[in-house]
């Protein structure tokens, strides 16, 4: 199977083709922002999803050590994806779709986004 | 709020472990509550917050019992009680706020939708 | 009026017990957090056995299938639909759209499945390691790969269709087993670079845990249904008796929410959970539900049989 498209160098990729799945069908893409950066979405897909198949990999830090997390559960349960979308707080990333123009940010701890980015915001 | 990241991140070296994922307990702590007397998983939530989190202990419950078993000897099934809390999913404070009654059967419904609690 | 029963959770055993709970009269609505019904069938594709009718398919086609026959017998479907607790008289905390509301019926099943097994080392909460059906939902159902090389912890049938399925989607899997967690440690700065097992090293990019699963009856259990643990099926289950009844009146438990099993046992499960709940309403009779038992082959024998043995925990129902 070729590996075209992978990001960053741990390979991530959208599997574009399944030897049961099939092809991948084509979709609009769906743009919007991680940390000010453009992200290119599937249609009906997680924000987690797009944000793993363009290379990202941390989507959170921990409030009580700072660790970083970037997704475990996938179904909403545990607490390692949530990011901060249009400047709110504590939204999962594995179950929240992708729509045009979303601002997402790594969340710092309960509610954070970096202090550069509030700088800039003015918040 | 609980953003004491400067203070305890001496706590944790390349070794530490998790047990609690969600509230970021380590497995050193869960150890010293059973040392201090833990002798159940409820036990070890109310001192520790494991369990507590957003993943209500799925993630750590079995490992906690397991270990409560092991150190107190007592089998895993008497030990591994614990106490389901609503919500067992995050729910937003403000879809709390308005709260309507909607019935199964969908016959009965259409009226009591709009009648709130 | 038609006695109403709410089946939580869209999954196999959820799908058949809505079925037979509708053909035997009732009015069956069923409610899925996720966006369509299926639940593990929708993420998992290496062929299944059902033990109805098909030798083994792939498992879409079988939720499909299922899906049909429920909406055929007059099911009717929520989805995106969470239920976020049980309270007294099974009335249900339900969230759709983020708003709240309660839902009432005469009977309740609770099919709300399993979740992984957790596995603390060091380093597995490192970005790039991920439970084994959190992968399966990444790779499967999102088709997203996020990483090249793969560790997978786990040893048993979990991991081993894990392992097919990251092959299948291109991926390396690196290592695979079962080493004692003190012997496991995740290392990297940004998210997982590598996978030390003891004193051996393994450049990896992502690794699943998939050391197995667990039930997830948290409803049944809130609403007071004791719990017992059991090795064969997965740890703490409900305690219900064999025709899945829970010592709370009108609640039922079915499927891996019962108990971790095959997808071939909670079929047959979630079709006496659906009789027996029909039956408590007086829509089916004893004769019925024995039939049922009995057509459930010997998957199900035995899965009724692991919990006649069980001596319950003691567990606060939520008050």
């Amino acid at each position: 199977m070729e590996e075209r498209g992978e990001s960053g160098d741990h390979g991530a990729t959208r599997i574009s083709a399944h030897p049961i799945l099939g092809d991948l069908p084509q979709g609009p893409p769906i743009e919007f922002t991680f940390d000010g950066a453009v992200v290119v979405g599937r249609q009906g897909e997680p924000i987690a999803a797009a944000l793993f198949a363009a290379g990202y990999r941390v989507l959170r830090t921990m409030a009580r050590f700072g660790d970083a997390r970037g997704g475990y559960c996938m179904v909403g349960r545990c607490t390692d994806c949530l990011v901060v979308v249009n400047g709110i707080s504590n939204v999962p990333a594995c179950l929240t779709p992708v729509t045009a123009g979303l601002d997402v940010r790594i969340q710092f701890g309960l509610a954070e986004i970096a202090p550069e980015e509030a700088a800039e915001r003015g918040t | 709020m609980r953003d004491t990241g400067r203070d305890e991140r001496e706590m944790l070296d390349a070794g530490a472990v998790f047990v609690c994922r969600c509230e970021e307990i380590l497995l050193d702590e869960i150890v010293a509550a059973i040392a201090d007397g833990a002798q159940s998983v409820d036990d070890i939530k109310r001192r520790s917050r494991a369990g507590m989190g957003t993943c209500q202990g799925i993630f750590c419950v079995p490992v906690i019992a397991a270990m409560v078993a092991q150190a107190t000897g007592v089998p895993i099934d008497r030990v591994a009680g614990i106490t389901a809390r609503p919500p067992v999913r995050p729910v937003m404070l403000e879809a709390l706020a308005d709260l309507h009654s909607d019935v199964a059967d969908e016959g009965e419904s259409t009226a009591s939708d709009e009648e709130g609690l | 009026m038609t006695p109403s029963v709410v089946v939580v959770g869209a999954g196999p055993a959820g799908l058949v017990a809505a079925t037979e709970a509708a053909t035997a009269g009732a009015s069956v609505t069923v409610l899925d957090e996720r966006a369509e019904p299926g639940g593990q069938l929708r993420y998992r594709v290496q062929p299944v056995t059902s033990g109805i009718g098909s030798d083994a398919e792939r498992p879409d086609r079988l939720a499909d299938r299922l899906l049909d026959d429920a909406l055929a017998a007059g099911v009717r479907f929520r989805c995106d639909a969470t239920v976020a607790g049980c309270f007294a008289g099974l009335e249900l905390l339900l969230i759709e759209e983020g708003a709240t509301s309660r839902v009432v019926a005469d009977a309740m099943i609770v099919a709300t499945g399993s979740t992984d097994l957790p596995y603390p080392f060091a380093g597995a909460t490192l970005p790039g390691v991920f439970s084994g059906r959190g992968m399966q939902i990444l790779l499967n159902t999102h088709r997203v790969r996020p990483g090249r090389r793969f560790a997978i912890i786990g040893g048993a049938s979990d991991a081993e269709e894990l392992a097919v399925d990251v092959m299948l989607a291109g991926g390396e899997v690196v290592w695979s087993g079962i080493a004692p967690a003190p012997f496991l440690r995740a290392e990297g700065a940004d998210g997982v670079r590598r996978l030390a097992v003891g004193s051996d090293h393994y450049a990896v990019d992502v690794i699943a845990i998939a050391v197995g699963r667990q039930a997830d009856p948290a409803l049944a259990t809130m609403a007071g249904t004791p719990l017992a643990f059991s090795p064969d099926l997965g740890g703490l289950v409900p305690q219900i008796d064999d025709s899945l009844q829970s010592p709370v009146r009108g609640l039922f438990v079915a499927g891996d929410a019962a108990g971790v099993g095959s997808v071939a046992a909670v079929i047959a499960e979630g079709r006496l959970a659906g009789i027996t709940a029909a039956a408590s309403l007086g829509l089916a009779s004893n004769e019925d539900v024995a039939a049922v038992r009995a057509a459930g082959g010997p998957e199900l024998t035995w899965r009724l049989g692991r919990r006649t043995t069980l001596e319950a925990v003691t567990v606060q129902p939520y008050e």
